[in-house]
C-alpha cells in the first residue's frame, strides 16, 4: 500500500504512523477486522438513525435555540479538539523517539515542524466528521446558515485541536527526546515511594510497572496537583450542601463521581500487551484483577470520606451512599473490561466506554427503563476477546 | 526399578504460524530433548522471530502443536508456559522497574524465590549485581540482556529460550553466559533454543541446528552432522552462508 504523502522531511513521522497503521490492520484477522468494521459500522448507523429521529422530533426547539448553536455546539466542538489534540501529540512524540530518529541530525525546530504535520493531517479526519455532524444536524431540524454553524463547530474544533497539540508537542520536546519512553527522574521534583506492601501480590510490582512508577516511586506533576486542587474544593462544597441540606444525594453523588475519576484516571493496563506477561504462566483474570487492585482500592478511599459525610448528613438516608457505591463498582468493572480491551490506549477505552454508556443513557430514556445490555454485552465480548488475545496473541 | 522417562522439554510438529490469515511459518517440526542445545538459524524474515513468537504463546498457532514439557500449549497455556523460560528482548523489558523489582516481578509470577537460579548466583556470575537498584531505562543494552537471562532462568524451567539474547553481552559475560547454557545442558534437566544469527559460534555452543528459510525447515543438522561441518575452522559457517546464498539466488 503506497502512502499518500511523500516520506521525506516533515512527513517522516506521518510516513511511520501510517506504515504503523497499516500493518496493524494487516497483522489483523479476517474475524477481527469483520468484528470492528461490521459491528462497529452497524452501531455507528443505528445511532445515527436514532439522532436524527431525535432531531426530527425536536426540531422546532433544536432550530429555535439561539444558545444550542452559538456556544453550545462551539464549545463542544472546542473540547473535542482539546480533549484530541494531547493525545495525538504523544502518538507524533513516541514516535519522534524512535531510536534512529533521535540519532538523526535533525532540529528541534524540524522536529516540532514534523510532529505538528501529524497532528495537522490526523485533526482533518475529525474535522471532517464534526463538519458532517454538524451539517447532518442543521439538514434534519431545516437550521437556516448552515455553513455559518459548520464552520464555526469545525472552527472552534480546530482551534481547541491546534492549541491542545501545539502545547503537548512543545512541552514533549522541551523535556527532552531521549531513545526512551521513560525519562530518568528528573531532580528537584518530589517523590513518593510506593510502599512494598502494596505490590506485593502476584505478580509483584505490576501496579508500579503499570503506573510507569520509577524505580517504584511515584513523581508530583503539576497536573496531579491541579486535579486534586480543583477536585478538592468541588468535593468539600458538595459535603457541605448535604450537611447544610440535612440530604445524603449531593454528598453520594461527590463521593460516586470523585471515586469514578480517581479509578479511571489511575487505571492502567498496557503490561497486558507486553511478551513479559503473555509469554509468562499466569492467567488474564489473575493479572486484571491485580492491575485493578489499587485503582480500586485508591477510588475506595477518594470515595469514602464524602459517602460517610453523606450518612453523617443524614443517617436515615443511608442505602443513597451504598447504592451510590455499588453503582460506582460495577461501573469501575466494566470500565476495567474495556481498558483492559484497549490496554495501551487509556484514552479510547475512555471514549468506547463513554459511548457504550451514552447509547445505554439515550435507550434507557427511550423505553423508560434501564437498558444495560449494551454496556454489559459489550464487556463480556470485550473481556473473551482481551483474554484470547493475551493467552494465545 | 524402570526409570520413567521426562518429557522433551520441547516438541513442535507441523506448525504454522503468522498474522491476520498470512502464514509466515508453516510446517515445522523439531523436538528439543533435555540436554540439548539447539540453533535457531536463518536469515531477516525467515521467521525464526514469528516461530519464537508462536512457542510462547504470543501468536496463535493456526496450525499443528506446540508442547512444551509435554503439556499442550494450544489446550493449558498457563501449565504449558510454565515450562519454559525465555529471555526477553531488551528493548520489552519493563523500563521503569529496576532491576531487582523485575527479577521480584517474574519470580512472583513463577512462585520462586527471586534468586532462584539453578545455576548459582547469575547476578553474580553475569555481574551486574551494582545496577539491580537502578531502573532499567539506565542499563545499557548488555546490562539489560543479562537482567532479561537472569529472569528466564528463575524457577529452573526445563526450556530456555534465549532469541538474540547473547549479541549484546561484553565477552566476558557472554563467556559466562555460554558457561551456564551449557552447564545447565549437561545437568541433563533443561533444554535450549538459541536463535542467533552467529553462525561461527554456532558449533561451540550448540549441539544440534536448524535453518529455517521462507517459513520452513530447510535444513537441520543433529550432533555428529554438526561436528562434521564444523569439522574444518568455519566449516559451519560457510556452510550456513551458502544456505543464505541460495536462497537469496532463488529469490533473485
Amino acid at each position: 500500500m503506497t502512502m499518500p504523502w511523500g516520506a521525506s522531511g516533515d512527513g517522516v513521522i506521518l510516513a511511520l504512523l501510517w506504515r504503523e497503521t497499516v500493518n496493524g490492520l494487516r497483522s489483523r484477522s479476517r474475524a477481527d477486522l469483520a468484528w470492528v468494521f461490521l459491528g462497529g459500522g452497524f452501531l455507528v448507523v443505528y445511532g445515527l438513525a436514532d439522532v436524527t429521529a431525535v432531531l426530527h422530533a425536536n426540531a422546532a426547539l433544536a432550530r429555535q435555540s439561539a444558545r444550542l448553536w452559538s456556544v453550545w455546539l462551539p464549545a463542544l466542538g472546542a473540547l473535542l479538539g482539546v480533549g484530541g489534540g494531547p493525545a495525538i501529540a504523544r502518538l507524533a512524540l513516541g514516535r519522534a523517539r524512535a531510536p534512529f530518529l533521535v540519532a538523526a541530525p535533525i532540529s528541534l525546530a524540524a522536529r516540532r515542524r514534523m510532529a505538528a504535520t501529524v497532528a495537522w493531517a490526523a485533526a482533518a479526519p475529525p474535522a471532517a466528521i464534526v463538519a458532517a455532524a454538524v451539517a447532518g444536524a442543521c439538514a434534519a431540524v431545516h437550521k437556516p446558515d448552515a455553513v455559518v454553524w459548520v464552520c464555526a463547530a469545525t472552527t472552534a474544533f480546530l482551534l481547541g485541536f491546534a492549541v491542545a497539540a501545539g502545547l503537548a508537542i512543545r512541552r514533549g520536546l522541551r523535556d527532552g527526546f531521549g531513545p526512551e519512553t521513560i525519562r530518568l527522574n528528573r531532580p528537584g521534583r518530589a517523590h513518593i515511594a510506593l510502599p512494598r506492601v502494596l505490590d506485593a501480590g502476584r505478580p509483584a510490582w505490576i501496579a508500579a510497572w503499570a503506573w510507569r512508577l520509577q524505580a517504584g516511586r511515584l513523581a508530583i506533576s503539576a497536573p496531579m496537583a491541579i486535579a486534586a486542587l480543583l477536585g478538592a474544593p468541588i468535593v468539600v462544597l458538595a459535603v457541605g450542601a448535604s450537611v447544610a441540606q440535612h440530604r445524603a444525594v449531593p454528598a453520594t453523588l461527590a463521593a460516586v463521581t470523585a471515586g469514578f475519576v480517581a479509578f479511571a484516571a489511575s487505571l492502567r493496563f498496557h503490561p497486558l500487551a507486553s511478551p513479559v506477561l503473555r509469554s509468562a504462566p499466569i492467567t488474564f483474570a489473575r493479572t486484571w484483577f491485580r492491575l485493578m487492585g489499587l485503582p480500586l482500592a485508591l477510588s475506595a478511599i477518594v470515595y469514602a470520606a464524602p459517602a460517610g459525610a453523606a450518612v453523617l448528613a443524614e443517617p436515615s438516608q443511608w442505602a443513597a451512599p451504598i447504592g451510590g457505591g455499588a453503582w460506582m463498582l460495577a461501573t469501575e468493572g466494566a470500565y476495567g473490561v474495556f481498558a483492559a480491551f484497549f490496554a495501551t490506549s487509556p484514552a479510547l477505552a475512555m471514549v468506547a466506554f463513554a459511548a457504550a454508556l451514552a447509547l445505554s443513557a439515550y435507550e434507557s430514556a427511550e423505553f423508560g427503563q434501564t437498558i444495560l445490555f449494551l454496556p454489559l454485552g459489550l464487556a463480556v465480548w470485550l473481556w473473551r476477546r482481551a483474554e484470547r488475545r493475551f493467552r494465545h496473541g | 526399578m524402570v526409570e520413567s522417562r521426562l518429557p522433551d522439554a520441547l516438541d513442535i510438529r507441523d506448525v504454522g504460524a503468522g498474522y491476520g490469515g498470512r502464514r509466515v511459518v508453516d510446517g515445522v517440526s523439531f523436538a528439543v530433548a533435555r540436554g540439548d542445545v539447539l540453533a535457531l538459524l536463518g536469515g531477516n524474515g525467515s521467521g525464526k522471530s514469528t516461530l519464537l513468537k508462536a512457542i510462547t504463546g504470543r501468536i496463535r498457532l493456526m496450525a499443528g502443536a506446540v508442547a512444551i514439557d509435554g503439556v499442550d500449549l494450544a489446550a493449558r497455556p498457563e501449565a504449558a508456559k510454565a515450562g519454559f523460560g525465555l529471555a526477553i528482548d531488551p528493548a520489552e523489558l519493563p523500563m521503569n522497574l529496576t532491576g531487582r523489582q523485575y527479577l521480584e516481578l517474574v519470580a512472583s509470577i513463577r512462585r520462586c524465590a527471586p534468586n532462584a537460579w539453578p545455576c548459582g548466583d547469575v547476578v553474580d556470575r553475569l555481574d551486574f549485581g551494582r545496577w539491580l537498584d537502578q531502573p532499567i531505562v539506565a542499563y545499557s543494552l548488555g546490562t539489560r540482556a543479562k537482567t532479561s537471562i537472569a529472569a528466564a532462568l528463575l524457577g529452573a524451567p526445563p526450556l530456555l529460550i534465549f532469541d538474540e539474547t547473547l549479541n549484546g553481552l561484553d565477552p566476558l559475560a557472554a563467556w559466562e553466559a555460554k558457561a551456564i547454557v551449557r552447564e545447565l545442558a549437561a545437568s541433563g534437566r533443561h533444554g535450549f533454543v538459541v536463535a542467533t544469527h552467529s553462525a561461527e559460534g554456532v558449533p561451540l555452543l550448540c549441539d544440534r541446528a536448524v535453518f529455517i528459510a521462507e517459513g520452513r525447515l530447510l535444513r537441520s543438522w543433529d550432533t555428529p552432522a554438526l561436528g562434521e561441518a564444523a569439522a574444518q575452522p568455519g566449516g559451519f559457517e560457510a556452510a550456513v552462508v551458502a544456505l543464505l546464498r541460495g536462497m537469496s539466488r532463488r529469490a533473485a
